[in-house]
């Protein structure tokens, strides 16, 4: 094990002595760093009316948010909310969810909305949504109990850090698994460009430790990256927006309205964070094995770019196809996406249903044993020829 | 301490590039001559485990070429020695030095050795980007002794060095056949000739000729003359017979060739090289291997 540590250590050297890697790490720190600050730069208009900078806007509505008075959906919170002449910081949200769920249910009466009425219409829109996606029985039944786990009334409070956060965190991973398209595509294809492959493969441990040594570093590169950038991207929506609502359920963030999934904020923080990550793992061993496989480092970013990028467009197209559908938003790019990680659609085996954030995981881990063992045995068997 | 080689056969689509080959190597330096093209390169990849012989296996104390225990004895400069632009020149050696399984401070100590012996020492620092053609062979020398290989595979060792570095590795490589086994490649005939304890000829996929010197030279001694001829002559002379040498001088054409009996009335009878029974096999009308 020692010998593979060491060698993995070279393998980060060859990795950090690339302008190429430098200038793609770079351009995702920038991005990560800009995506966190994006929604305090320019200035806030009510009815075209300059009303202050959208800095100041997050701090009061943070703040109003984070009044102790303002910690339910419960009848004081809808009273207060009719009493209120103006719209008044800590209700835009509520707004927000409310428009959200007029989308699926149709017109609501929102001035005489009670306690009660919120929660009907939401499970109202939960069923709309299960027949519009054409659900099984099943899977709306499960939905249905899900749903019910949730306490009632909602806590509420500040979302606005996990929401932010979880608008953020797809373009952030995409941006990264393109950079680790890059920077991985070299680990194999690398070693045939540079002719170093005669030498390697004739060492000691050129046809053993040295590849898991590369795969190691691959995996771990992916890993450490998404937590990298995915705590840069937490800790400056921290300081700007706050996350003390960490224990609010989900479905108060207009991210989670349409989900029935039973947890807090923070916890599907967590969970998403942890699909990014092993998203990243799963397209660095795609990557790593193509790099086995096509010699030429330029073709390994071409085919993984497209692996990378197409789920973008192509979810669009399968909406109506559940098999494609479950196809696509199982793949790497789709699971960076928090809407896809807690998808409606389930995996059923044996009477148990699976959410996509439970099921996809498991399947990345045996096709990244499989590809990792492929990318093995092939750079093993690789010949050099004339 | 035996290599042995069994039937290896080497086939790219419809080329055969090694064609059941068999010989055995044991303590010594063996330097393998042929033309571009006629399978050096393919015999010593596969000597080194990195091509597959398509029949045939190459066996070292009884363990088989792809094994890690012969990898771990074997010392390798391929013909296109490949290397990390950015890495140094210590950084390098340290990094194979580690694939090899050296630990970590013997292996300083052996790049700094090796980096002395080369004349790299004062470039250890220095990226290897930045380096000269000649400079770049000699770090592959270095690497290729980490080791200190019981078998050592050297694909054309001196192309890029100066005349003098030339004479010191072929020196060194000499020393180095004492206790273990050399088998190195060269289109240098001279290399060869003063450092090679047996020669091995390939032509066409196939070891042709193998032994010593003295043996191997055998096949034409005898049958090199040299003459100098009016161009009519030479001319005639040059058709029938594998031409050595050719140099115009004030008295004629001056030929060196190789032929059965004397060309021409004025040739005289010489000593035959290595050099003469490499044109003799490669040369236009070579006749080796028919």
């Amino acid at each position: 094990m020692r010998e593979i540590m060491y060698l993995t250590g070279y393998e980060y050297k060859k990795i950090f002595q690339k302008r190429s890697t430098w200038i793609a790490l770079a351009l995702v720190a920038l991005w990560t760093v800009f995506s966190g600050i994006s929604g305090i730069i320019g200035d806030y208009y009510v009815e075209g009316e300059k009303a202050g900078t959208r800095y100041q806007m997050v701090k009061k509505e943070r703040e109003a948010l984070e009044h102790p008075e303002i910690g339910e959906l419960n009848e004081d919170f809808f009273r207060r909310e009719q009493e209120m002449s103006e719209l008044y910081a800590p209700y835009d949200n509520y707004h927000v969810l409310l428009s959200m769920i007029e989308q699926q249910v149709g017109k609501i009466d929102k001035e005489s909305m009670t306690t009660e009425d919120f929660y009907k219409m939401r499970k109202v829109m939960l069923e709309n949504i299960s027949k519009g996606q054409n659900l099984s029985e099943g899977e709306r039944a499960f939905h249905m109990k899900e749903n019910e786990q949730i306490t009632t009334p909602y806590a509420y409070g500040n979302m606005l850090g996990f929401d932010y956060y979880f608008r953020m965190l797809p373009l952030n991973f995409v941006f990264l698994s393109l950079a680790a398209a890059i920077i991985l595509a070299p680990m194999f294809a690398g070693e045939y460009t540079s002719h170093m492959d005669g030498l390697v493969l004739s060492s000691r441990f050129g046809k053993n430790k040295l590849i898991q040594a590369k795969l190691l570093t691959g995996i771990s590169f992916g890993f450490l990256a998404s937590m990298l950038f995915g705590g840069i991207l937490l800790l400056e929506i921290q300081a700007v927006y706050g996350l003390s609502g960490w224990n609010l359920p989900l479905q108060v963030s207009p991210t989670g309205c349409y989900l029935s999934l039973p947890v807090n904020l923070l916890e599907f923080a967590g969970t998403v964070t942890a699909c990014c990550a092993i998203s990243t793992c799963m397209t660095a061993v795609f990557v790593m094995f193509c790099s086995v496989k096509m010699k030429s480092p330029f073709g390994v970013i071409i085919v993984s770019f497209s692996f990378i990028t197409a789920p973008l467009f192509l979810i669009y197209m399968v909406r109506g196809h559940r098999l494609l559908f479950m196809l696509i938003n199982s793949m790497p790019t789709s699971m960076v996406f928090p809407q896809s990680t807690a998808a409606h659609q389930l995996l059923s085996v044996g009477g148990h249903y699976f959410y996509f954030f439970q099921w996809v995981p498991v399947v990345y881990l045996c096709l990244m044993a499989l590809l990792s063992w492929r990318s093995f045995c092939n750079f093993q068997k690789h010949e050099v020829c004339i | 301490m035996e290599l042995v080689f069994d039937r290896v056969t080497k086939q790219y689509k419809n080329k055969i590039a090694v064609d059941r080959v068999s010989f055995t190597l044991k303590k010594g330096v063996y330097g393998l001559l042929g033309a571009n093209g006629a399978g050096k390169t393919t015999l010593m990849r596969m000597m080194c485990g990195v091509l597959r012989p398509d029949r045939g296996e190459i066996l070292y104390d009884g363990r088989k070429a792809e094994e890690e225990d012969y990898r771990n004895v074997l010392g390798y400069l391929p013909q296109e020695f490949g290397y990390y632009p950015d890495f140094s020149a210590m950084d390098f050696l340290m990094y194979l030095a580690a694939l090899k399984g050296i630990p970590r401070m013997q292996a300083r100590e052996k790049a700094m050795e090796l980096l002395e012996l080369t004349d790299l020492a004062s470039a250890a620092r220095k990226k290897i980007k930045t380096f000269s053609g000649g400079m770049k062979q000699r770090l592959g020398i270095a690497q290729s002794l980490l080791n200190d290989p019981e078998v050592l595979v050297l694909d054309e060792p001196t192309a890029g060095l100066d005349p003098k570095e030339r004479v010191k590795f072929r020196n060194l490589i000499s020393e180095l056949g004492n206790d273990r086994i050399v088998l190195l490649s060269t289109h240098i005939v001279s290399d060869v000739e003063h450092i090679a304890d047996i020669i091995l000829m390939m032509k066409d996929g196939a070891i042709i000729h193998q032994g010593s010197l003295e043996e191997i030279i055998r096949v034409i001694q005898g049958r090199v003359w040299e003459c100098t001829l009016d161009s009519q002559e030479a001319q005639s002379l040059m058709e029938n017979c594998p031409v050595l040498n050719i140099r115009q001088e004030k008295e004629g054409t001056f030929l060196r060739v190789v032929c059965g009996q004397k060309p021409a009335e004025s040739a005289w009878p010489v000593e035959a090289g290595l050099e003469d029974l490499y044109l003799y096999y490669f040369s236009e009308h070579g006749q080796g291997g028919k």
